[in-house]
């Protein structure tokens, strides 16, 4: 049964690993499936809703799980840990150990009647030990595999008399307490670890003596509906609804053992912050922080909104003690703010928000593999290739590679599925739909900009043996990353890019077309065709392909603040990056360098974070100390945003003597010259209270990112534009490089700013998703289908207008026209029809008038 | 004591990805609550015609119950604020033929709201219970209710009326402001006159076919509409042949 070679084992099932599995089993590959847990959905099954958007996403969750448990190429196996891994890639033998069940998940059907039998009672590690559970049980209702399991460590069959209650109470005759430990061998030809994260257990606070200082999966567990105390949020202690809450930033984070930051605790505790704030209006919430790291995309507004909307108070500070306040369960909190001055506050409930350290078991296996770790354990990756491990065949993926959000981690996911696949050598058939075409997927996919994100899913996609059109609106390839020099790691961007432009001229599969841009699209998932134009020729092209991919990329401000454009000591972050590999004199001859953070971004007008400009800076500033080490060097910032594994750049520059000041939006920085063009640098430092000068040789301003032309992009593509004018995925945390309209995918910056390797990963996520278009043996459609019956349709075009797939086209006789392949089957245009003259498919209007009737 | 004994019946609507999959999680959960709703699958929220509301009351529901996804969380992006206007057309038409429109219930559950949507189930019965049955405390004679109900049910297929719908929704698109006071004034303002006349057509009609021949007094008073506007519907059956006058009293064509 487990012989299928060059399969792929995917170690982890939580949602790296679930996205990671139904990538590949979607483009025709036999994945297994490997989780410790009884249940697949890992850490995310346990949160209660998802930032930025604090919906629950449930319903696109328990699809996924749900789509994985039935996935006809997909084994799962629960209750499964890895013991050893023999071989090298294309051909690696795993040891899997299977722990038993004790309930046969074909028979379970989940009727509860054991457990509601079962005499022993023990903690609820799914809510976090908040609440109690039989010793045989469900961890949640939506559990997938939905099935019983028996918690052999503390069932009185096994530890004492032979109890027999459950069996005897179970109808079904599911249980068997005879099942006995498996050991499956399995040969596959790669394997991805997607081994997620344990927080870290915190010594912190008397966390362990005071009920009320609680963890921040323990405040989603209380937050959460099937949570402990029913969505009700109270306090441990005496369930009393807390009226304020504190938040403490950076536990187990930053810190002296874990030299990097956690990356998703600002949002997360923002979001908890605000989710309490609406479950009770009148309840105060504050978030002591250090630095408010909100980089994502739409992660800046969201804290805005926060601020401004919520109510939330932001403290700048690190506390430092949690008291008891004696004779109630209140805690005291000390804490001194950005001058010193110490202030004490009473609040009812304290929650840590605590880091992500890599799965310890994972650690332990990749340990043994010999799969080179880094200093905090995390997989040392390199930024061109974000989920390849030391080891080739073995890929990484999600909160073991470095500390990142669901949506990243997704991304990721993709991105592993696609560089795995090129090692599963065996192909298993896809199970078709019910309804097909006669059509196959025209075996092509076009890719738009030619930067790195582009080349990237190019190759993906070419060295599947796909034709890959690249079209690049410039005369050359590489893009903005041209200008770059370095990665934070320190990786040469420059021979990297050189390589890779190699790679795609020389590609026998890639067509590349410089100067070109797109004039029209048509088609849908499987069959678009396109038309090209090429400037400066009258000459179009006509392209057939079955996917698009676009990755335009972004621009950069041109800013006019800070005297930039004025005097030319005034630099861009890529001037730096010149002089750094042009001009080692004039480095040497400077004495005092001031980079300013922040120029354009994180502003009314650009309410987000351009996310690579910390890392920049200090990546240049490292290595202008490096070549003169008497430079005096000043960063000139709002909030230090070195976020994951960036973080150690952020220590190394403090100990380097670089010095840090932090300004505020309405205490800008400014910039003067004398009559001899000298710079002058006026800031306050808000430790000392004073105004500091600086005169130094060159001022290096980090300007924001900001979209391209994205208006005509989306008009000729029919695609969402998000408020900051970059493009819309189709959902924030679970579909990152989709969008609604099936076929069509995008990576890069075109999607919001980011440093080339989180580019990268999204090139291949998109790559991985095209693949499953393009691996198909027929073009697929949907089983309800809407329709027009031309008779009695009025050509009103108000289907036209109103539809979300952009399905309905209007014809050359001016009347519309529903493309099958693009509809999504929602009915809300036989709605909006005056004449009815559209019926869905398995939902028409006599069908579920016929049902209001029987029903009745 | 017999509305204790009155177990109301509830159509149900649900989207098929979160009200639906939470009735569903309501069940794997094992909650317990009313068994007075009868569930038909939708793909969105915003597919539930009025059509279908009315075609629920007509064939005896007590009350109707419209699910969807969380605001924001739509699968197909705006399936459920489409249906906010839909349902909010067809309160107002239910206020105009006197049923209470809080036998008309839109509410979001996503999928893991299991016990939200037990709680919203539960108190949408209680709340029908003590309504009472459909009409009763709607203070509507059942026969006259039979006629408003069916020409509520025509009325909603006028294409008039469903091209102000389609415009509205295209215009709340545009607009994005989906406050209640918003969709309020909007109907008020766009679409109210063509609620009254193709209902008033429609009762017209009716009535005339139930009750004809029937002078235009009688009628007037059954249809509660000024006496113009049912001269106006009347005239223009007659031209299409569907009523005619003896008498001073109208009738309905026999053949038609």
């Amino acid at each position: 049964m487990f012989s299928k070679v060059g399969s792929v084992l995917v170690i982890g099932g939580g949602i790296a690993g679930i996205q990671a599995s139904l990538d590949l089993a979607d483009s025709g590959y036999f994945v297994y499936l490997i989780e410790k847990a009884s249940f697949i959905g890992g850490k995310t099954a346990q949160l209660d809703k998802t930032y930025p958007l604090n919906d629950c996403s449930f319903c696109i969750r328990s699809d996924k799980h749900m789509e994985c448990i039935s996935h006809t190429n997909i084994k799962i196996l629960t209750l499964s840990e890895v013991k050893d891994i023999k071989g090298s890639s294309g051909d690696f033998e795993a040891t899997i150990i299977q722990h038993p069940r004790y309930v046969d998940i074909d028979k379970c059907t989940n009727c509860g009647l054991c457990a509601e039998r079962c005499p022993e009672e023990v903690n609820d590690e799914f809510n976090e030990g908040l609440g109690k559970r039989k010793v045989i049980y469900l961890e949640f209702p939506e559990a997938a595999p939905n099935s019983y399991v028996i918690d052999r460590k503390n069932c009185l069959h096994f530890t004492e008399a032979g109890c027999n209650i459950c069996k005897e109470a179970c109808m079904e005759k599911a249980i068997d307490f005879d099942q006995k430990e498996q050991n499956i061998s399995l040969n596959v030809g790669s394997i991805i670890f997607a081994a997620g994260f344990d927080s870290i257990i915190p010594p912190y606070y008397d966390y362990d003596k005071l009920p009320n200082v609680i963890t921040s999966m323990e405040f989603e567990r209380i937050h959460s509906l099937n949570g402990p105390y029913g969505g009700h949020l109270v306090r441990p202690s005496d369930r009393k609804e807390p009226s304020n809450i504190a938040w403490l930033q950076c536990i187990g984070s930053r810190d002296i053992y874990h030299n990097y930051c956690s990356s998703v605790c600002c949002m997360y505790a923002i979001k908890q912050a605000i989710l309490a704030r609406r479950s009770n209006k009148m309840l105060n919430a504050t978030i002591f922080f250090m630095d408010m790291r909100v980089c994502g995309k739409d992660h800046e507004r969201y804290y805005n909104h926060a601020k401004n909307e919520d109510n939330i108070r932001f403290v700048r500070s690190k506390v430092h003690n949690v008291f008891p306040v004696s004779g109630t369960d209140d805690l005291l909190i000390r804490y001194a703010d950005e001058q010193g001055n110490i202030y004490e506050e009473i609040f009812n409930m304290v929650v840590l928000s605590l880091g992500l350290e890599p799965s310890h078991d994972a650690v332990r296996l990749a340990g043994n593999l010999g799969i080179t770790l880094d200093k905090n354990n995390f997989v040392e990756t390199s930024s061109f290739t974000p989920v390849n491990t030391s080891i080739p065949g073995i890929y990484v993926c999600g909160a073991f590679n470095a500390p990142k959000d669901i949506s990243e981690s997704i991304t990721e996911a993709s991105a592993a599925a696609c560089a795995s696949s090129l090692n599963a050598v065996s192909k298993v058939a896809l199970p078709e739909p019910f309804e097909v075409t006669e059509q196959k997927p025209v075996p092509a996919g076009l890719i738009i900009g030619g930067g790195v994100t582009g080349m990237v899913s190019g190759l993906c996609l070419a060295d599947q043996g796909y034709k890959v059109y690249l079209v690049e609106k410039t005369n050359k390839l590489g893009g903005h990353a041209l200008k770059l020099r370095k990665t934070f790691k320190g990786e040469d961007v420059k021979s990297y890019i050189k390589e890779l432009i190699d790679k795609v001229e020389n590609h026998p599969l890639i067509d590349v077309c410089l100067n070109s841009e797109v004039k029209h699209t048509d088609g849908y998932a499987g069959n678009f065709s396109t038309r090209i134009a090429i400037s400066s020729s009258t000459e179009t092209k006509n392209i057939k392909h079955g996917v698009t991919i676009i990755s335009t990329g972004a621009d950069f401000l041109r800013t006019s603040e800070y005297l930039y454009g004025k005097n030319s000591r005034v630099l861009i972050w890529f001037h730096t990056d010149k002089i750094l590999s042009e001009e080692p004199n004039t480095i040497e001859k400077a004495n005092t360098w001031v980079f300013i953070l922040c120029v354009g971004s994180r502003e009314p007008e650009r309410p987000y974070c351009s996310k690579i400009c910390c890392s920049s800076a200090l990546r240049n500033a490292m290595e202008l100390k490096k070549l003169n080490p008497d430079m005096e060097i000043y960063v000139l910032y709002r909030d230090m945003r070195t976020y994951g594994l960036i973080e150690d750049l952020y220590t190394e520059a403090r100990d380097k003597g670089i010095v840090f000041i932090r300004y505020k939006l309405d205490g800008k920085p400014e910039v003067e010259e004398d009559q001899d063009g000298k710079l002058m640098v006026r800031v306050k430092d808000n430790l000392l209270g004073e105004d500091l000068i600086i005169q130094p040789d060159f001022v290096t301003l980090q300007t924001a990112i900001v979209p391209g032309n994205n208006e005509n992009l989306a008009k000729l593509f029919k695609l969402p534009v998000d408020q900051d004018g970059f493009l819309k995925e189709a959902h924030k945390k679970f579909k990152p490089v989709e969008f609604t309209a099936k076929g069509i995918y995008f990576a890069g910056l075109v999607h919001s700013p980011k440093p080339i390797d989180e580019a990268i990963s999204q090139a291949q996520a998109a790559a991985a998703k095209a693949v499953t278009v393009l691996s198909r043996e027929y073009i697929s459609t949907n089983t309800e289908v809407a329709s027009i019956d031309l008779k009695l349709c009025v050509a009103c075009l108000t289907c036209a207008r109103i539809c979300p797939a952009g399905a309905l086209i209007i014809n050359g006789m001016g009347k519309p026209y529903i493309e099958p392949q693009k509809c999504f089957g929602c009915g809300i245009c036989a709605v909006e029809c005056p004449v009815k003259a559209i019926s869905l498919e398995h939902f028409n209007n006599d069908l579920i008038l016929t049902e209001c009737e029987a029903f009745l | 004591m017999t509305s204790d004994k009155f177990e109301p019946r509830i159509m149900g609507f649900l989207c098929n990805w979160c009200c639906y999959t939470a009735a569903d999680s309501a069940g794997v959960a094992r909650y317990q609550y009313p068994p007075n709703i009868r569930v038909i699958r939708v793909m969105c929220s915003g597919r539930v015609d009025p059509v279908f509301i009315f075609e629920a009351f007509s064939c005896g529901a007590d009350g109707v119950f419209v699910g969807g996804c969380h605001l924001g969380e739509c699968h197909y992006q705006l399936g459920n604020y489409d249906v906010m206007l839909a349902t909010a057309l067809t309160k107002k038409i239910m206020t105009k033929i006197g049923i209470s429109p809080e036998r008309l219930l839109l509410e979001w559950a996503s999928a893991a709201e299991g016990s939200r949507y037990v709680q919203m189930i539960t108190e949408f019965t209680n709340n029908l219970k003590s309504l009472g049955p459909l009409g009763t405390t709607d203070k509507v004679d059942m026969d006259v209710l039979k006629v408003k109900l069916s020409a509520a049910r025509h009325s909603v297929e006028d294409m008039k009326l469903r091209t102000g719908l389609g415009n509205l929704t295209k215009g709340f698109r545009k607009e994005g402001d989906y406050s209640a006071q918003t969709i309020e004034d909007k109907i008020d303002q766009k679409i109210a006159k063509s609620i009254d006349s193709a209902i008033g057509k429609q009762e017209t009609l009716l009535w005339i076919q139930q009750e004809g021949p029937i002078s235009l007094d009688v009628l007037t008073k059954k249809v509660g509409q000024p006496t113009a506007d049912v001269e106006k519907y009347v005239s223009a059956f007659s031209k299409k042949g569907l009523v005619t006058e003896t008498n001073g009293k109208l009738s309905a064509t026999s053949n038609e």
